[in-house]
């Protein structure tokens, strides 16, 4: 298991890496950042509402719109 | 659960075929009756996956599709059952029947169920893979169409024996399998980037599903034509698993979406 030394981009990734593995989870977390004029390390709680819309509608595919914003709601409150 | 059902159902499938014990009627029976058990274990299957999502998606409307086509199939495998069972009619004459129309139908809902699927996972967001991949299913669907064209079509359309409905429904069989394997198979692919974790497992074991159900209608095209299928034929194998197979699926989808929203 990877881990990076930023707790909000380690939190992230152990919400998401049991359901869309660890591959996938670096990669979003990596794009997603970026999007957000970011690297993983620099993620702070100002950046998470951004971080679960869009990691929410990524997961809306698999899971459904209920099970995505669960999702997201847990992202949203890591604290 | 339903996983070790599977396995012993195949296997006693496979052993009971191998022997036919009972004789022809018997043999018949167990023909006629297993699909129509397996195809209704995967109809309740699926409609307790797309009851697990609360709200109306695309993921819940594109298993609400498959679960169509599946109970369209479920239709099928009970006409047909009850056709050569009660009816006492050799349905290898009758063709194509009542049963025909229901399969035929099945295929649109499993199509727009499987486009919807891969339409949602593009719209998400997350990698599509390697386009050299997607290359690669393409050229492969294009050999498999031709061979196809070659061995089946061009021999079935030649054929002066058979009239034209029976023909269309001959040719409909493996074009309808060939455009429902290629998003099945491209959703397989998808869930090879996610690796073992819980998002791929459902998506992972419906394309399974489409896979042995287009296997088995292509070599029971291809012996049907040639008029050599019958009952207790081991094709019927791929039909039984791949419909449990479909089922299980949406059982881990059930699975996966509870789990979550209970967290």
């Amino acid at each position: 298991m990877s881990s990076y030394t930023n707790i909000y981009a380690q939190k992230i990734y152990e919400i998401l890496v049991p359901l869309i593995g660890d591959m996938m989870t670096k990669g979003t977390l990596k794009s997603q950042a970026a999007k957000l004029g970011i690297n993983e390390e620099s993620i702070a709680p100002v950046h998470l509402p951004a971080l679960a819309e869009e990691l929410r509608r990524g997961l809306v595919a698999f899971l459904g719109s209920d099970a995505a914003k669960a999702v997201a709601s847990k992202i949203m409150s890591i604290r | 659960m339903l996983l070790i059902f599977i396995a012993v159902l195949t296997v006693l499938n496979v052993v009971y075929y191998l022997g036919q014990w009972g004789g022809p009627s018997v043999l018949q029976y167990v023909s006629d009756t297993l699909p129509v058990l397996t195809s209704f274990i995967a109809v309740v299957c699926l409609y307790h996956t797309f009851k697990a999502f609360k709200e109306i998606d695309f993921a819940r409307v594109s298993w609400v599709l498959i679960f169509i086509g599946i109970f369209f199939d479920f239709l099928a495998e009970t006409t047909y059952a009850i056709l050569e069972i009660g009816f006492k009619i050799d349905m290898n004459e009758y063709f194509p029947s009542l049963a025909d129309i229901f399969w035929c139908t099945a295929y649109i809902p499993l199509f727009a169920g499987l486009f919807m699927m891969f339409f949602g996972y593009k719209r998400s967001g997350f990698p599509l893979g390697k386009m050299k991949v997607y290359a690669i299913i393409a050229a492969s669907s294009f050999v498999v169409f031709v061979a196809m064209a070659y061995f089946l079509l061009i021999p079935i359309l030649s054929d002066n024996e058979s009239d034209d409905i029976t023909k269309l429904f001959y040719m409909y069989y493996p074009i309808a399998d060939l455009l429902t394997v290629i998003p099945a198979i491209i959703l397989f692919y998808i869930t090879t980037l996610f690796g073992r974790a819980a998002i791929s497992l459902p998506m992972r074991m419906l394309s399974i599903g489409f896979v042995c159900f287009t296997m088995a209608d292509m070599l029971y095209a291809y012996l049907g034509w040639l008029d050599i299928y019958g009952n207790g034929n081991l094709i019927d194998v791929l039909w039984h698993v791949g419909y449990l197979v479909i089922g299980l699926a949406g059982l881990y989808q059930k699975e996966l979406v509870e789990s979550v929203n209970a967290q």
